[in-house]
């Protein structure tokens, strides 16, 4: 019976060790924004679209992965998947100049929102879009899309941020701006995430959940599914309406 | 009835051990939890070796798309997508009486063909600046397709074995004459040499399971000077050039160019194309031949499973003598 009490007390202290207190977090709370007007929001997508969504596109897993190449560098990235509405837009944020596309994302629920396709900073045009191989010229870069029909209602595209392991993407401190550099891309990046905080939203899978911010747009860079890149099963999402 | 409360209460904290215990023992172990239900004891689990039961699969990934990291005018790294990466695995069912193997595709893409699934593969793991990823090779990365243990593993009892590498009959050589080191007439100058091209060797097919073929890991040649040319050399030759000898040492392995020769640029490179592939080939391998007479081409190709095949191709190179060169004996 010592024996079996002993035994017992082993079991305990196994458990115990797994249950151990989670340290608690130290880091000043953050700001919410604080705008001087009423804060408005973007429309959440319709109810219709948005049964369509949670019944043809499946849950994702995390938006985190570690991709360790053959040579043994490691990378870390936040990829998620979008699909396009059709929709584009221009509009400005703080000092940029933004051609954007809406895009539904299934997340835990299912949001609408507009992802960033080009930049305008007031002195260079920045695509977005990872497999445009023309000059950075918006006019040039907006035909092209145009042509291969990248932002045609339907197309799965794939906003992502990777960096090297150690770099300014990881999970446990998700996407650290500052770290990023210094251009067009790494700035507006992080405009967007002081003034709307919605990176750990995206990267938790509940925007949409919550409202997002009017002013707001993913501004990650992405690809897109197409014919060179894809098995043509998968690089559209029959979505019912559009404009 | 008379219940003994007194003793049951008593025991009561004994009864609850033991009842954790057993818990504790089923949930640390599968196997006895599976052998508890009396479901791992049918045809279906002997199917999937010892220590195994026929169960449920959490499903099998597959690569749908191959997406770049970054602009096209940087360099990437090359993100695979599709079920099991960043959406859920594909379903899958068993539902053979006598063995665990897949048998239902439940969700798409259908990668299941002769009992494996083609998990696939982006052709590149990173791209420089300009290059694209490609489409995925939705061959690649063949995995035995079972319920075994709930696992993707490599149930089944097939134990991969392939046939011994091959290599092809024919190759090139440049120049398609060759002469004697020091011998070359014009445009080539004093010396040129010779190199030895398209080599091309094919790993073996897995007869077994037919999971495909294994990979080249090395391919490598040496040339051999045939005993009638040595013969010919010191009988033949000697007799009509007083000191006429073998001047080389065999076998004779690839060497590198001389700073400036045409062809230096074989010295640069690695001349295996396609190593830890299916089909692997050799090219620009440089020889200086002292010796005139008939070469033969000995290639040894090895494969991911340490089988080697070590082979002479039927044809030898012919190196030529210029005797009006030589200084009359």
């Amino acid at each position: 019976m010592r024996k079996t009490i002993v035994f017992m007390l082993f079991l305990v202290f196994l458990a115990g060790c797994s249950l151990r207190a989670t340290p608690t977090p130290t880091a000043a709370p953050r700001p919410t924004p604080t705008p001087t007007e009423e804060m408005r929001y973007y429309p959440k997508p319709d109810a219709s679209l948005r049964q369509e969504l949670l019944y043809r596109v499946s849950k994702p897993k995390q938006y985190y992965r570690e991709v360790v190449l053959p040579d043994g560098t490691k990378y870390e990235l936040f990829g998620l998947m979008v699909i396009s509405s059709g929709k584009t837009e221009t509009f400005k944020a703080g000092n940029y100049d933004l051609d954007v596309v809406w895009v539904y994302e299934r997340n835990l629920d299912a949001a609408y929102y507009p992802l960033v396709v080009g930049v305008w900073d007031g002195e260079t045009y920045t695509p977005y879009y990872a497999g445009y191989t023309g000059e950075p010229e918006r006019q040039a870069y907006m035909m092209f899309l145009e042509e291969k029909g990248i932002l045609e209602r339907g197309r799965k595209l794939f906003p992502s941020v990777v960096d090297k392991s150690g770099g300014y993407v990881s999970l446990h401190k998700q996407i650290e701006w500052d770290r990023c550099g210094d251009s067009t891309y790494c700035r507006l990046g992080k405009y967007m995430q002081e003034t709307y905080q919605m990176d750990r939203k995206v990267i938790g899978q509940y925007a949409g959940l919550d409202p997002i911010p009017e002013g707001w747009a993913l501004a990650w860079m992405w690809d897109a599914a197409t014919e060179e890149n894809a098995d043509p099963a998968f690089i559209k999402v029959d979505l019912p309406g559009g404009e | 009835m008379n219940i003994k409360w007194r003793f049951i209460l008593s025991k009561g904290w004994k009864i609850t051990l033991t009842g954790l215990l057993i818990a504790v023992g089923i949930v640390l172990f599968p196997q006895a939890q599976c052998a508890v239900a009396q479901t791992c004891d049918g045809p279906r689990d002997k199917w999937c070796g010892s220590g195994k039961c026929c169960g449920p699969t959490n499903g099998y990934s597959a690569v749908t798309m191959c997406l770049r990291s970054a602009p096209i005018s940087q360099p990437g790294v090359c993100i695979e997508r599709g079920p099991g990466f960043t959406e859920p695995e594909v379903s899958v069912r068993c539902t053979n009486a006598s063995d665990c193997s897949v048998n239902e595709v439940l969700g798409s893409p259908n990668r299941l063909s002769g009992g494996y699934w083609a998990v696939g593969a982006c052709p590149k793991y990173s791209v420089k600046a300009g290059e694209a990823c490609g489409s995925p090779d939705t061959s690649k990365n063949r995995v035995r397709a079972t319920c075994c243990s709930g696992s993707s593993g490599s149930g089944g009892g097939c134990t991969p074995s392939y046939a011994a590498p091959t290599i092809d009959d024919t190759y090139t050589v440049d120049p398609p004459n060759p002469v004697v080191w020091t011998q070359e007439q014009p445009p080539y100058g004093e010396a040129l040499g010779m190199t030895v091209n398209d080599i091309q060797a094919h790993g073996g097919s897995d007869t077994a399971c037919q999971t495909g073929r294994a990979n080249i890991t090395s391919l490598t040649v040496y040339l051999q000077l045939r005993q009638s040319s040595i013969d010919w050399i010191e009988n033949d030759l000697s007799r009509r050039y007083i000191g006429a000898r073998v001047k080389d040492t065999y076998p004779k392995y690839p060497e590198w160019a001389p700073p400036f020769h045409k062809y230096v640029q074989c010295a640069w490179t690695p001349g295996t194309s396609g190593i830890n592939t299916a089909d692997a080939r050799l090219d620009c391998r440089f020889f200086r031949p002292w010796d005139p007479g008939y070469y033969d081409v000995v290639v040894t190709a090895c494969q991911s499973d340490g089988q080697c095949t070590t082979k002479t191709l039927p044809e030898p190179i012919s190196v030529w003598l210029m005797e009006t060169r030589l200084a009359p004996p």
